[in-house]
């Protein structure tokens, strides 16, 4: 066994932090290692001479290179070991710059010295690899039935795999089948999804899995076996009219989900009218089993009895596209969502959805007209006392958004909105911005400390700042 | 309980109800309250020498150290100073190695090893003793005084230092202590906004301001207001007074320290709860007490 140790300087990238000549001096004598050298860039021609000459000159059958990430450079390495008659496999690529060098500032030389201690012993215990050709399983899986499970799993059938969807709701569609319109087109929502979402339903290359969850996953790329729990729907999606004839008699009423509970559904309920598959399903949490709606079903598509369903899926590949969720409102006490007057912005879509384009004004619980509503943006985001250290990204813009629909229904509306900066990134937002103070949405820098009800408002936000209010 | 009380400069020569009422509290609890010999938390100076302050506070949190005890501080600026300190010490080694050489050079001191905790009075209250063991221990509920509470700035700010105990801009735990003792705690616009304590010596104008107008929303919705922190009972308390001079008119809002309305609660006589330091009369609490 012979083994050869190449530390490169990086430029500085790695001997700005790590001393590489310290490194070299504290693995030459090791047991095995013919050669120990530093040199700069070591993926350069020059570079790579050197690593070609040793294992000329020395004979060496390993070779351990500490510079970048493998992600950079192992494949390039590889092939150089290998046209100098070396196995491939016999190349060691210890990573001393990213998980190194860049981030520490102290104690990087002796990280450094471990790392390459330890790819050493790695080294010797290398056995030469033989390349072989497997068959691999090609269908996927993905989970999630948003606009982005949806679109991976069409550019996938497109191209001839055979895709497994799997969605925890009864209808696939996600988040973007509750928005009204998008930014900063106003283009219609459901216009742009729907149709894709049908396409899901009759693409002969997919498989749809609603009312289902990924409960395990074994095995590994081009090889999986994953188990997915399915719900009980109640109602054979085959049969089933959308009369609505059970819901009608079904005795039960629940907050419904697509609604963002604003509006309630019945234990049996069709999720929303573009639904995917396009059927009514059973809330066996909510049931009370009356059978009002089995008797009712002219197709006898109901069935109390239904069971769920463990299935077993061979996968080659996994595509997560799980989505988002809000974030607990728990956590934002101080804005007081527990008020009726204190919605969040997917239950204003569906007041826009609901309300505005039926022509209706927006109204308090006493049935007062709504004149002024705030906007609070960053609730939750960027605060990583109390939410997330990040930013979503897409508040300002969707908050522009809603502002300017409702300007366009209710233009005795006064909307406020609070802001810490307007990151209006993506082309056209400028514009949509501007549209917004044109058309007179008032703008306030700043996060408000603490909210109270006003008689003639939604909810009256207060500033922190003594003296002022609005 | 044993811990090393931290008072501060303020309470001792200005508040000294609330030092009173929290020694008379904490003895009916059963937790002992063991002096130190402390100086100033160093606070004050901490805009002007960030080094010079920790090294005062480095100083005090050396003699509760020394005896091996937590420290409780009653003085919600205190606390935060102290506990800043502790944690500045710990993760900046170059501050650390600047703050020990001053204390040598100026004292022949150096701080390090196992470090004291650092909490503010209340959250003892809240966490060490426990909501429900003070309610068990409650004499004489307090059911019917309504009670607006002032948890100020420094008491779980910064979030970083108050580990997460209480939400830092919502914060329930001086509500839930309050609650403790049979009164009812409630909701009021502007809970968080701050005394104006901290402005006093710059502008004096405005400081009496931000008091006056948490002030007049309380005015006649609530029996007293409740607040754990020196400079925030100098505002509410003293300097109603002095507005009410200046501008005619009462605003009527009785200030006690939580110890004051615990001590009722738990059956103390009103003479060792320093009721007579208050500037604002609280006759009207001790008669809905049943004092």
């Amino acid at each position: 066994m012979a083994l050869g140790v190449f530390i490169c300087r990086c430029g500085g990238n790695i001997s700005g932090t790590v001393n590489c000549e310290e490194v070299r001096d504290a693995v030459k004598d090791m047991e095995r290692v013919t050669t120990a050298q530093v040199t700069d860039f070591l993926c350069s021609k020059p570079g790579l001479q050197v690593i070609r000459n040793a294992i000329q000159r020395r004979k060496l059958d390993r070779v351990l290179v500490a510079c970048c990430s493998p992600h950079m450079h192992e494949r390039m390495f590889q092939n150089v070991v290998e046209e100098e008659g070396m196995n491939r496999y016999q190349l060691v690529h210890v990573n001393v710059r990213e998980q190194c060098s860049w981030i520490h500032e102290k104690g990087a030389t002796e990280k450094a010295v471990n790392l390459v201690k330890g790819g050493i012993r790695r080294a010797l215990a290398l056995d030469p690899l033989e390349e072989k050709e497997v068959e691999l399983c090609r269908d996927v899986l993905v989970i999630g039935g948003g606009v982005a499970g949806i679109t991976a799993a069409l550019q996938l059938s497109e191209g001839g795999f055979k895709v497994n969807l799997v969605e925890r709701n009864p209808s696939i569609g996600g988040r973007m089948a509750q928005l009204s319109k998008t930014f900063p087109t106003l283009d219609c929502s459901p216009c742009i999804l729907s149709p894709r979402m049908a396409e899901v339903g009759n693409d002969k290359n997919i498989t749809l899995y609603t009312g289902a969850e990924v409960v395990d996953l074994t095995g590994g790329p081009g090889n999986y076996k994953a188990l997915v729990k399915q719900k009980a729907r109640g109602v054979d999606i085959d049969k089933c009219l959308k009369c609505a004839r059970c819901s009608t008699v079904c005795p039960t009423e629940v907050p419904n989900e697509f609604e963002e509970g604003l509006y309630p559904r019945k234990a049996i309920y069709l999720p929303f009218p573009q639904a995917v598959p396009s059927a009514y399903v059973i809330d066996f949490e909510n049931c009370q089993r009356c059978g009002n709606c089995v008797e009712a079903c002219p197709a006898k598509a109901v069935n109390l009895d239904d069971e769920d369903k463990m299935i077993e899926l061979d996968i080659g590949s996994v595509i997560v596209a799980t989505g988002f969720d809000l974030i607990d409102e728990e956590k934002l006490r101080s804005y007081r969502p527990e008020h009726p007057g204190v919605v969040n912005a997917l239950q204003v879509e569906r007041l826009i959805e609901n309300e505005l384009t039926e022509g209706k004004v927006l109204t308090t619980k006493d049935g007062d007209r709504i004149k002024s509503i705030a906007y609070v943006l960053c609730a939750g985001s960027r605060d990583p006392h109390r939410g997330v250290s990040y930013c979503s990204a897409v508040c300002c813009p969707y908050t522009i958004k809603q502002a300017v629909l409702l300007k366009k229904y209710l233009p005795y509306l006064k909307i406020y909105i609070y802001y810490t900066d307007m990151r209006m990134i993506g082309r056209g937002f400028e514009d949509f911005y501007r549209e917004a103070r044109e058309k007179g949405v008032f703008f306030i820098h700043g996060r408000p400390g603490d909210q109270e009800r006003g008689r003639a408002r939604g909810a009256l936000v207060r500033d922190g700042a003594p003296g002022w209010r609005r | 309980m044993r811990y090393a009380v931290f008072l501060g400069c303020t309470i001792p020569s200005r508040q000294m109800n609330y030092e009173q009422s929290a020694r008379a509290v904490s003895e009916a609890l059963g937790i002992e309250l063991v002096d130190a010999d402390f100086g100033c938390c160093g606070f004050p100076i901490e805009p002007i020498d960030e080094v010079k302050a920790l090294s005062m506070a480095a100083m005090n949190l050396k003699k509760a150290q020394e005896k091996g005890l937590d420290v409780v501080a009653l003085c919600s600026a205190c606390g935060e100073m102290l506990a800043k300190a502790e944690e500045t010490l710990e993760k900046d080694e170059s501050t650390a190695k600047n703050v020990n050489r001053l204390l040598s050079k100026q004292l022949g001191l150096e701080y390090s090893g196992e470090r004291p905790r650092v909490i503010h009075f209340a959250r003892m209250l809240y966490e060490d003793v426990g909501t429900e063991r003070i309610r068990s221990m409650v004499k004489r509920p307090l059911g019917g005084l309504k009670i607006a509470t002032h948890p100020g700035c420094h008491y779980v700010r910064p979030s970083t230092l108050s580990g997460g105990f209480d939400d830092p801009e919502f914060p329930h735990s001086l509500d839930e202590l309050v609650e403790a003792t049979g009164a009812e705690a409630v909701d009021y616009v502007g809970k968080e906004d701050c005394c104006g304590g901290g402005i006093l010596a710059v502008r004096e104008d405005v400081a009496k301001a931000m008091t006056r107008k948490k002030l007049e929303t309380l005015s006649g919705k609530v029996d007293a207001m409740v607040l754990i922190c020196p400079f925030c009972g100098i505002m509410y308390d003293r300097y109603q007074k002095l507005m009410g001079a200046e501008m005619e008119k009462e605003f009527g809002v009785p200030v006690l320290y939580y110890p004051q309305l615990l001590g009722l609660a738990l059956g103390i006589d009103p003479e060792e709860l320093g009721f007579d330091v208050n500037s604002v009369s609280v006759d009207g609490v001790l008669e809905k007490a049943g004092v």
